[in-house]
């Protein structure tokens, strides 16, 4: 019974969406643009400017050059819903190919291109069949040629099923890990597997690359099965082989093999599970952070482990930054996290220090 | 407008008066019916001054005509019935003077609107063939008909229409078997004008002016119908000759078999009068100070004194020579009073107060607000905001207030002026989350109105009106903080046309709906694409006129 229910919940999970009211794209206007850049969208190739559409100031973005491309990884996946309606406003020019190219999961291979035929600020719009389960769709804008191509609006939607009745849907292929599944032959790696998830419901069908445990052990000498690194801001972490004991305090783990510290508590590399000495207590260091032995009181002896400064007497824990998303996952900056309210990616913050060691 | 038919038919019947400086023997009865009516027929425009005209010349020849009181019947507004049963009236009791052995005399007065077959006395009408047959069946030994009448198709009949017959002439062939003189206006296809200044017609203004001694020439205490006439003529070619709608001639065809003058006023025995001393030279007005109504105007010569019998009560009397006009105030109580020149207080001629026709013709004044809240004009500017570029439309109307300013012209109807008018569009919003574009636009119109209008009964008068001028448009797009400012300019038409009600609560309020059409296409966008902020539109709005 316990085995069904956490099926019904896993496959629920699959269904959760990604999206904003079924909105898909972020800045669909092109007005978001941090310096000469758009803040949301990537510069793929060549260059691009602000240009002006109907009005001067609201402006659209000009692909400048003779190959040049723009993309963004819109968080949608198959429980949004697997038709997805697209709108571009743009002026092409004759002497201009351009494309919209869908790569889903963006896991950079195209799966879908459609050329723009040249247009004069004329809506043009699509409806796009994906094959279920997906996670993720990176858009991908390009233009060829020495013709002017500006883009003024695109707007991407989730669609209602009918809508994209007959299209033959788009296969993004099989499954990366960390993505979606509903069995075996989704994923690339042929292993779907329930695993914890940070879904609401805790637990999700994902593509594994090992068997987690308690599984048979699937990974080989020095390896085991672990928390890896995380591939996509739209994925899950994905389960595979790490090094056993290679995960340094403050990192992901799945079990306490993967720590070097041999203790990994709330999927955390950490040092203590509430079996510190004396009057000490096992606590996090920082919300979803490892757990050590009287975080914050500066207790830690020079070369103890620490997770902070303030967890040293000397006041200095010397390692690596960590710096995580709200999901704990480490970042290097905010696009690597997942999207939160407003399909904006979550914060990137620093909140202590990776495999540190008092001074 | 005032077609004038001045009809003053004399039949003189029998022997005339024994003196011509005093009124006749009781034993000539003496009847007046004065009639004024300013409503208009179909199709025609109010008159302001045609019931204070008929009360003037009631009050003159009840003050300086010999009429006994009681004799002078002043009617005003009657419907054709009720004109009738006075005339009727009027019948009986010269009958009754006849069956008594007393001759009788009998002056008609109307002043209102005619046209060539019938007067108008507002919706319905009398006939003039009717008129003429009652006023043949009044047993009188003289009978004097004086019309001031308004037509209102003797607008193109001035222009060259063929004129239809008119009072005057049916009259004249029709009496001319009966030796009857016909005093009468030279055509019957003339305008006639009101004054604002005068506060009546240029014709009754001058002719009571006559009557009251400036039309005495002869100086002999009476103001004949002949001296009457001239005085009138003159006056009233003067002072209409240069106004829009032209000079005004009174004309005079009078056959009195065997009789001598026929005496109008007598204003020697009047119980009052202002008399102008010998000294006196210049250009007179006798202003009634009450009533602030000219009462008499003059040309004065050296040499000799002018008297002008009026009422009793205070006056001004300004005396214009060259740009300077002498004030004189004066009381005329029994007996009269004479003008003291060294008391009078000299002031400069204004620069706008010119005398002359053209001053008198005072024009009236409209100012007209107007609101419209309409729908905002779908062209592919607004497509290209709404359909293309996702922006949502907050609200579907477009909201504009307009103010006019408008002079009328030669009292026909013709109004002239200028107009300002400021319309709102709705807000046009795209959200997308993170970011909000709000945009907006204005156009202001500025330029000249024509309007034409019409009156259709009582106090509802349609109206047409056109203008042309310069729109300025202004956009206004905000993007979070930044705010970004376009400013437009282009050519602006717009065609009206409505219903108003005059007169609404209280005097010169008025009330109008009416729809307009207006093109002014402004705004441009980047993509070459203009807006018609125009379109058509209900308009609801008040005026005042003064």
């Amino acid at each position: 019974m316990k085995k069904l229910s956490l099926l019904v919940l896993g496959l629920a999970a699959t269904q959760l969406g990604a999206t904003e009211c079924g909105q898909v794209l972020r800045d669909p206007g092109f007005d978001l643009w941090c310096g000469d850049h758009l803040c949301s969208w990537k510069v793929v190739r060549g260059d691009i400017a602000r240009a002006p559409t109907w009005h001067s100031s609201d402006a659209g973005v000009e692909l400048v050059g003779e190959d040049a491309a723009i993309s963004q990884l819109a968080p949608v996946d198959s429980g949004d819903g697997t038709c997805i309606h697209f709108e571009l406003v743009a002026n092409v020019d004759d002497d201009v190919e351009a494309f919209l190219a869908l790569d889903i999961y963006g896991d950079g291979s195209i799966d879908r291109r459609e050329r723009l035929p040249a247009s004069k600020w004329k809506p043009l719009s699509y409806n796009l069949s994906i094959k279920a389960p997906f996670d993720g769709i990176r858009f991908e804008l390009s233009k060829q040629g020495a013709g002017r191509a500006v883009l003024g609006r695109i707007h991407a939607e989730t669609a209602r099923a009918e809508d994209c009745a007959g299209l033959p849907p788009i296969d993004g292929g099989p499954a990366p890990l960390g993505g979606s599944c509903v069995e075996n032959a989704d994923c690339g790696s042929g292993m779907c597997r329930l695993v914890p998830s940070p879904s609401p419901f805790g637990v999700a069908f994902r593509c594994v690359g090992c068997e987690p445990p308690p599984g048979a052990p699937t990974c080989g000498a020095g390896l085991v099965c672990g928390l890896g690194e995380p591939r996509s801001p739209v994925r899950d972490v994905p389960y595979e082989c790490v090094p056993a004991g290679g995960d340094e305090l403050g990192e992901l783990c799945l079990t306490n093999a993967e720590c070097g510290s041999q203790v990994c508590n709330g999927y955390i590399c950490s040092t203590c599970m509430n079996d510190c000495s004396g009057a000490e207590l096992c606590g996090p260091a920082w919300p979803r952070g490892p757990s050590v032995c009287s975080p914050g009181e500066h207790r830690r002896a020079s070369g103890e482990p620490c997770a902070t400064d303030a967890d040293c007497r000397s006041g200095t824990c010397n390692g690596a930054q960590r710096r995580t998303c709200e999901d704990g996952r480490p970042c290097g900056n905010p696009g690597d996290c997942p999207v939160t309210e407003g399909l904006a990616p979550g914060a990137c913050t620093t909140v202590g220090v990776t495999g540190g060691s008092c001074q | 407008m005032r077609l004038p038919l001045l009809l003053i038919a004399a039949w003189l019947l029998l022997g005339g008066p024994a003196r011509a400086d005093t009124p006749p023997a009781p034993e000539i009865a003496s009847y007046a019916l004065v009639v004024g009516s300013n409503l208009p027929g179909p199709g025609q425009t109010e008159l302001r001054y045609a019931e204070d005209d008929a009360r003037r010349v009631a009050a003159t020849l009840a003050e300086l005509g010999g009429y006994a009181p009681g004799s002078v019947d002043v009617v005003v507004r009657p419907t054709p019935d009720a004109l009738r049963q006075r005339l009727d009236r009027l019948t009986e009791r010269v009958r009754a003077d006849a069956a008594a052995g007393r001759q009788a005399r009998v002056l008609f007065y109307y002043s209102g609107h005619a046209r060539s077959t019938a007067i108008d006395l507002g919706p319905a009408a009398l006939p003039l063939e009717e008129l003429r047959q009652r006023l043949l069946a009044v047993p009188a030994t003289l009978k004097i008909v004086v019309l001031d009448a308004c037509q209102s198709g003797a607008f193109s009949r001035v222009k060259g229409a063929a004129p239809a017959a008119d009072f005057s002439f049916n009259s004249r062939q029709h009496l001319d078997a009966s030796g009857v003189a016909v005093l009468a206006s030279s055509s019957g296809s003339e305008l006639s004008q009101e004054s604002e200044l005068l506060r009546g017609s240029y014709f009754t203004h001058h002719l009571l002016v006559g009557l009251r001694g400036a039309g005495d020439a002869n100086r002999d205490g009476a103001v004949s119908v002949d001296e009457a006439y001239r005085y009138a003529y003159h006056h009233t070619l003067v002072a209409t000759s240069a106004t829009a709608v032209g000079g005004q001639h009174v004309s005079l065809e009078v056959e009195l078999k065997g009789h001598g003058e026929v005496p109008l006023s007598y204003p020697r025995p009047a119980t009052s009068s202002i008399e102008l001393p010998a000294a006196a030279a210049g250009y007179a007005l006798i202003q009634d100070r009450q009533a602030r109504a000219v009462v008499a105007e003059l040309q004065k010569a050296k040499g000799a004194p002018a008297r002008v019998a009026v009422a009793p009560g205070e006056y001004d009397v300004l005396l214009r020579s060259g740009d300077q006009v002498a004030r004189c105030p004066i009381a005329a109580g029994p007996g009269g009073a004479v003008v003291d020149l060294g008391r009078c207080t000299i002031e400069a001629v204004a620069p706008a107060a010119r005398k002359g026709a053209e001053a008198l013709l005072a024009p009236r004044w409209r100012v007209e607000l107007s609101g419209a809240l309409e729908r905002e004009r779908r062209d592919a500017y607004r497509a290209t905001i709404v359909d293309t570029f996702d922006y949502r439309e907050d609200g579907p109307l477009t909201a504009e207030a307009s103010v006019g300013v408008v002079r009328e012209y030669g009292h026909r109807g013709l109004w002239l002026g200028g107009f300002a008018s400021q319309a709102a569009s709705p807000r046009y919003i795209f959200d997308h989350g993170e970011q909000t574009l709000t945009f907006r636009w204005q156009t202001t119109r500025i330029g000249a109105l024509a309007q034409g209008e019409r009156r259709l009964v009582g106090k509802l008068a349609a109206f047409g009106r056109a203008a042309a001028g310069l729109g300025i448009g202004w956009t206004r797009l905000v993007q979070d903080d930044a705010v970004t400012r376009e400013v437009f300019a282009g050519p602006a038409v717009e065609l009206g046309a409505g219903l108003r009600l005059d007169n609404v609560f209280t005097r010169g309020l008025g009330m109008a709906l009416g729809g307009s059409f207006e093109y002014a296409p402004i705004i441009e966008n980047e993509l070459g694409e203009r807006h018609d902020s125009g379109g058509v539109r209900v308009r609801y709005g008040l005026s005042y006129t003064w």
